[in-house]
């Protein structure tokens, strides 16, 4: 009789060990995917980062009286690519130099030369694609976080995640807006 | 006096007497539904040769290598597969291309009786600038659902009415999560496209739906399926940067 018991106890036992194992090389897992989008985030934003001395360069050689925002570009970009933040911190820091830039080509509107110049154009076209691909990298980290989130806090890996020390790691929220596409007709 | 055996001849009588009747209310439905039939695609011909006469297009009764040109669904399954009806040309001068697509199933029921369905869907195609790997979009049409299923799993955005109205199965879930801009979220949200499910395969993307048409709605899909090719972000037909040193 307690030779069955014994047996019943030790198939338990492996059965909880192997679902143990399974649940924690998954967080594993998910975590790893979350800091390799992550580490691809920052490389876009690094490009990003790269590209705007470049652009301020441009814009001064037209308007060189715009110095407020000019600096205000520069004063944004030295804050976002200063290394140390978090996502969440990052995201605020991005969304500020967002709003720098959006001035900057708000401004450029009123010199038809600096509109025309290539250079200008072509590093717009570049910034424009850099912010394509940190979108994109931003919404599959979030998806991992989102997923890697609820397996922390749902019953019943939450007691993998407690016990080997998993937390809930910080989305990264950058505002993004939909574009208007023509219609079409034969 | 009661002759109740008279009674239940007399109701066997009549039971056997309505067999005929039962017999000629078949064939005449058959009949009917044939017609029905025979008209509708006569109908549907008349119609898409004036849609191509009208705007200038491609007309091909049937080209059996259509049904090998993709492999997602609803391509690469059942029997006797067809392709029929293909029209080609061009929109606000971009090309496209849509064609009745069909196979056939069996299905076997308890006592061993084998039936044979039609399943028919209108496909249309339009190019993409660069291969990309597949991804999935099947809308809230149960048969559509249930072929978008085959493989792969699904994938959550951060639109709630998004993942209520859509499920994504990609091969490469960065792919289609760069896919999944804000444009082609509100895009696949509008009510114009109910009842289609959308595939990007190699160099093209194509929705399908359920029936084949008379090509009435040829301008509304082709327009919903540039206007997704439009949202797509450039940098996907790219391909990795090379200095990039994380790809």
């Amino acid at each position: 009789m307690w030779e069955w018991v014994v047996i019943a106890l030790v198939v338990i036992l492996v059965i909880v060990a192997l679902w143990a194992i399974t649940a924690y090389n998954g967080l594993v897992r998910l975590r790893n995917l979350v800091q390799e989008a992550w580490r691809q985030i920052d490389v876009e934003l690094q490009r990003r980062h790269d590209l705007i001395p470049n652009l301020v360069e441009t814009v001064k050689g037209y308007a060189k009286h715009e110095r407020e925002t000019l600096e205000a570009v520069i004063q944004a970009r030295t804050v976002a690519a200063a290394p140390g933040s978090s996502p969440a911190q990052q995201a605020e820091q991005e969304n500020m130099l967002t709003q720098a830039l959006g001035r900057l080509f708000a401004l450029a509107e009123a010199y038809p030369d600096l509109k025309a110049n290539q250079n200008f154009l072509q590093l717009q076209q570049e910034l424009t694609n850099t912010e394509d691909r940190v979108a994109a990298g931003r919404r599959f980290y979030n998806a991992n976080v989102r997923t890697l989130n609820t397996r922390i806090e749902t019953f019943p890996t939450v007691f993998i995640a407690n016990m080997f020390g998993f937390t809930r790691e910080e989305y990264f929220e950058t505002h993004e807006a939909a574009r208007q596409a023509p219609n079409v007709q034969f | 006096m009661l002759d109740p055996f008279g009674a239940v001849g007399g109701l066997v009588g009549g039971a056997f007497a309505i067999f005929p009747l039962i017999f000629v209310g078949v064939i005449v439905l058959m009949v009917v539904l044939g017609v029905r039939g025979f008209l509708g695609a006569r109908r549907r011909r008349d119609a898409i040769a004036a849609t191509v006469a009208a705007n200038h297009l491609g007309h091909l009764a049937e080209d059996p290598a259509r049904v090998t040109y993709f492999s997602s669904p609803p391509f690469g399954t059942g029997r006797r597969r067809r392709a029929r009806d293909i029209v080609w040309g061009t929109m606000s001068g971009r090309p496209f291309e849509t064609f009745a697509y069909s196979y056939e199933t069996e299905s076997r029921d308890s006592e061993g009786r084998t039936s044979t369905t039609t399943h028919t869907f209108q496909v249309t195609w339009v190019p993409l600038p660069a291969p990309l790997p597949t991804v999935r979009f099947t809308g809230d049409n149960a048969l559509l659902r249930a072929l978008g299923k085959l493989g792969g799993r699904d994938l959550d955005t951060e639109s709630h009415e998004f993942n209520q109205r859509w499920k994504v199965w990609s091969e490469d879930e960065r792919v289609a999560h760069a896919i999944l801009t804000p444009t082609v979220i509100d895009r696949l949200l509008r009510r114009d496209i109910v009842g289609r499910a959308f595939v990007v395969e190699g160099a093209a993307l194509y929705s399908y739906a359920q029936s084949a048409s008379d090509l009435a709605e040829l301008p509304l899909v082709v327009g919903a399926l540039y206007d997704l090719v439009d949202a797509i972000p450039a940098f996907l037909f790219e391909g990795p940067r090379e200095a990039d040193p994380a790809s």
